[in-house]
């Protein structure tokens, strides 16, 4: 009698002081960060912005994991400030970078997603340097709602409902926004600094979230879609309608990972909450409309340069090969067991070369193949943001090697292979199936390429969170594997590049045809919908061999054509061979680093790549137009 | 210079297009004979456009056959129909990049095909219908540089490079100024006549269509209202009938300049007369 007393005072303990207040937490902060995308949506007049996709989730986490590991005492100041500062550093970036781009949907997209990534990049390099051992921020960063006690929860809820008031106050004004920037300043409302303030409320809101709970993905970007989707038009009931659905989403997300978690097994919520959301998403996603008019779509980042002959075509070509040729040489560099730098002398060559020339070979390969897809798919699709990375492609190549190693067990390396070639190729077709039913516009391509990802991250975190042998090889291939690469895959990974490159220029004129749309290329004898598979099959082909090798998250194949067409090359031709040798040579000086900077620690050379990579672009994107 | 065929003729027999409920193409004949250009006019709406994207063979027909040289469509492969007609749609898609003589390269695929070379012959082609387009000038410029006008040119630039014997042009002028229009629309009747071939031209202008065009063809509702020599097109009781708007028409002094227009609403001298 007593004990079973004891028992049920134990169980309302519980009750009270851990799952009443992870309930409100769920509702919190669902409904928080779906406010805050519905404001940001609002503003920026672009139906994909959400605190993921503006990278102020990234900015305040990355600021707050570089505080922990760095200057623990700063958090004396207060951790939500410190949040507060990496939100507010975040997206002061991306605007100032889309500013010269006047704000256009596209850009503002392309900058969130790059410095998501490369905050996110910084992250992980921070703790693998750091502490290998600091798990816990990679829980807190994935989003865990577990609670014990209240006070949390009443925390972030005063700061919400401040946040709440002031967003009152702007109703109004925002409404106004909906009939367009000039009639909205024609009835007197001072548009840019309600621009401001409102983005501040959204900013701050993501902000305190992040901070108390961690990043909890998808409810952002979806729970306002899931509001338009039924029909709710006005600005108001819109920013109502976000917050019970963000509410409900992360609350039935929550319950569930709670259920299937059960005993022991640790599941972040944040990372679940794409597994719901996603599909959810990628539903709606073929009869969701944009709910303002975009403008033109056909928005590319290219600067338009007068007059480019095919000889200074060539030579970049030329060049580039020659530049290539040069990194290549980098192979000698390295450290010695006392960490100390030294390039490789007669005796020692014959030693050393075997470790890191395949490494060297295999990824300056997989860099090449990324770059070639990403070069085909961004000419084909006329978006500037097509990659395989970013179209969920890579991410299928990994779901086949996860689906092939968790039912088969083995390794088998032939059986691995075919998985991943028909996973990314299932998720290129799927991706496009949804984008091209209407027109294929550049967000819709774009958002269910990001929702596949997400969805496909989400199963195999789970799949990895179950423990078992595969999951030890699956988070080798996440990482990529190219630390441990044998010679003969190797070389024949850059020969994949180099036939595929081959292939790819045989598929060129199609290349220069397609962009015109399928009208004109129909018009002069092309067979589109043939053109379009072949090419869209060498693409998967592309994802699928370079995947395994350097990992999902690169990056490659969305910078490389960048570079190529801010260099100003418009010839199909010359522009994906230059792509090619851009990707490769990237992934040449990323593993150089990824070998030496953190010595004797190896960094993976897929994330070094990004963070090359995306200053670069960055900078690109913001002086685009001022040439 | 290299043609396919001396030239060619098309013919559509009760060529129909429902989607759904919609009647978008009923019932419609139409022949495309060498050496004459087709205007083709009718309210928005009428179908148009339609009919147009049935003879490019890029909208297939409900019911009804479309031949060329007295062969069905279906008979010829992509690159063979393209060398026999060319087609310009209506909403031309921005060229990011593309210089005006790499647009213009690319009416030669149906030629050189996915993997040929561009042969002295393509070279040619290319050459000519930049320089009987008047594009020359500026075939080094970005596309995306040039005003709607020349952008225009360059467009039907390609489509004479293609070489086709015929060729479906959707609204050409709308976008262009009076002076654009008649150089373009002059130079469409001028390539019939060099070139033996073929044209099919969509206009909202009833007198550029009086005026350049050989024959004319009216639509309304998805049918053929009324065809006829071009000339006779200029008669208040047949353009009432297509457009059921009250139409005049008017003669000046110089023979045969005559004149279409829809009779407005209104008296144009007491809205210009000043207040006080």
């Amino acid at each position: 009698m007593a004990a079973s007393s004891i028992e049920t005072r134990f169980d309302r303990l519980i009750l009270l002081h851990a799952t009443l207040p992870r309930l409100a937490m769920a509702i919190l902060c669902g409904a928080g960060l779906a406010v805050s995308g519905a404001i940001l949506q609002q503003v920026l007049r672009n139906p994909l912005v959400a605190p993921d996709t503006l990278a102020v989730s990234a900015g305040a986490r990355l600021t707050l994991g570089l505080v922990t590991l760095l200057a623990p005492g700063l958090f004396g100041f207060g951790r939500d400030l410190v949040a507060i500062v990496g939100a507010v550093a975040a997206v002061a970036l991306v605007l100032v970078i889309s500013r010269s781009r006047k704000y256009s949907p596209v850009s503002m997209i392309l900058a969130g997603l790059v410095v998501s990534l490369y905050c996110g990049a910084l992250s992980i390099i921070l703790v693998l340097l750091k502490d290998r051992y600091l798990i816990g921020l990679f829980i807190w960063g994935s989003g865990s709602l577990s609670q014990q006690s209240w006070e949390p929860a009443i925390q972030l809820a005063m700061r919400l409902v401040v946040c709440g008031g002031v967003l009152l106050l702007l109703v109004r004004p925002l409404s106004v926004l909906d009939a367009g920037e000039d009639a909205a300043r024609n009835v007197g409302v001072p548009v840019e600094r309600i621009r401001l303030l409102a983005i501040g409320v959204a900013v701050l809101m993501a902000a305190f979230i992040t901070s108390t709970v961690g990043v909890i993905g998808f409810i952002g970007l979806a729970a306002p879609a899931l509001a338009t989707f039924c029909g709710v038009q006005r600005f108001a009931a819109r920013c109502l309608w976000s917050a019970i659905m963000g509410a409900l989403l992360l609350l039935v997300t929550d319950l569930a990972v709670q259920l299937l978690s059960g005993d022991g097994a640790f599941i972040p919520t944040g990372a679940v909450t794409a597994v719901i959301g996603s599909p959810l998403l990628l539903l709606l996603l073929s009869r969701l409309q944009s709910r303002q008019p975009q403008p033109p779509t056909n928005e590319t980042l290219t600067s338009s340069r007068v007059g480019q002959s095919r000889r200074t075509a060539l030579l970049l070509t030329l060049l580039g090969a020659a530049t290539l040729a040069g990194l290549a040489a980098l192979v000698m560099i390295g450290r010695g067991p006392d960490g100390s730098w030294s390039i490789l002398n007669g005796e020692m060559f014959a030693d050393v070369l075997p470790w890191r020339l395949p490494r060297m070979l295999a990824t300056a390969g997989a860099g090449g193949l990324l770059a070639i897809g990403g070069y085909i798919l961004q000419r084909v699709t006329q978006n500037p943001l097509a990659s395989p990375e970013i179209m969920g492609v890579s991410a299928g190549a990994i779901m086949g090697a996860a689906i092939a190693l968790s039912f088969a067990g083995s390794s088998m390396d032939i059986g691995l292979g075919l998985a991943t070639t028909i996973g990314s190729f299932a998720a290129l077709l799927f991706v496009l199936s949804i984008s091209l039913r209407r027109s294929a516009a550049p967000e819709r391509i774009l958002l269910a390429g990001v929702a596949l990802t997400a969805l496909v991250d989400a199963v195999v975190g789970l799949i990895i969170a179950n423990g078992g042998p595969s999951s030890v090889l699956l988070l080798a291939w996440l990482a990529g594997s190219a630390s441990d690469i044998s010679l003969p895959v190797a070389l024949a990974t850059v020969g994949a590049a180099v036939v595929l490159l081959a292939v790819g220029l045989l598929g060129s004129r199609w290349l220069a045809v397609l962009p015109l749309g399928a009208s004109v290329a129909t018009g002069v004898g092309v067979r589109v919908p043939v053109a379009q598979s072949a090419l869209f099959a060498l693409v998967a082909l592309t994802a699928a061999i370079a995947t395994p090798v350097i990992g999902p998250l690169t990056f490659v194949g969305l910078m490389a054509p960048h570079l190529v067409r801010l260099f100003g090359i418009r010839s199909a031709p010359a522009g994906l061979v230059l792509s090619a040798l851009i990707g490769a040579a990237l992934m040449i000086i990323a593993d150089t680093l990824a070998r030496t900077i953190a010595f004797p620690l190896q960094l993976p050379t897929g994330i070094l790549a990004s963070l090359l990579a995306c200053p670069v672009l960055l900078l690109l994107i913001a002086m685009g137009n001022k040439r | 210079m290299t043609t396919a065929t001396e030239a060619s003729t098309l013919q559509l027999t009760s060529g129909s297009v429902f989607i759904g409920e919609a009647r978008l193409l009923d019932d419609v004949s139409i022949s495309l004979v060498p050496c004459t250009v087709t205007g083709l006019i009718g309210p928005n709406g009428a179908g148009k456009s339609t009919l147009a994207r049935a003879l490019a063979r890029q909208q297939p027909l409900t019911s009804g056959e479309c031949r060329l040289d007295g062969k069905p469509y279906a008979s010829f492969s992509s690159r063979e129909f393209s060398r026999r007609i060319a087609y310009l749609p209506q909403a031309i898609p921005t060229t990011s990049g593309l210089t005006v003589e790499e647009l213009v390269s690319i009416g030669r695929y149906p030629w050189h095909g996915a993997l040929g070379k561009f042969t002295d012959s393509d070279r040619a082609a290319v050459k000519e219908a930049l320089a009987i387009t008047n594009t020359d000038i500026f075939a080094d410029r970005p596309t995306d540089t040039l005003s709607g006008g020349e952008r225009q040119r360059c467009w039907i630039a390609m489509l004479l490079a293609q070489q086709a014997n015929i060729l479906l042009l959707d609204e050409p002028v709308s976008a262009l100024d009076i002076r654009y229009q008649i150089e373009t629309m002059s130079l469409v009747r001028h390539v019939s006549r060099i070139r033996n071939v073929a044209i099919l031209i969509i206009l909202h202008d009833i007198n550029l269509a009086a005026r350049y065009c050989d024959h004319v063809v009216a639509m309304k509702a998805g049918r053929i209202a009324w065809q006829g020599a071009a000339p006779n097109l200029i008669d208040a009781h047949v353009l009432e009938a297509i457009y059921e708007t009250p139409m005049a028409v008017v003669s000046t002094l110089e023979p045969n300049q005559r004149f279409a227009f829809a009779k407005l609403p209104g008296d144009l001298s007491k809205r210009a007369s000043p207040e006080g």
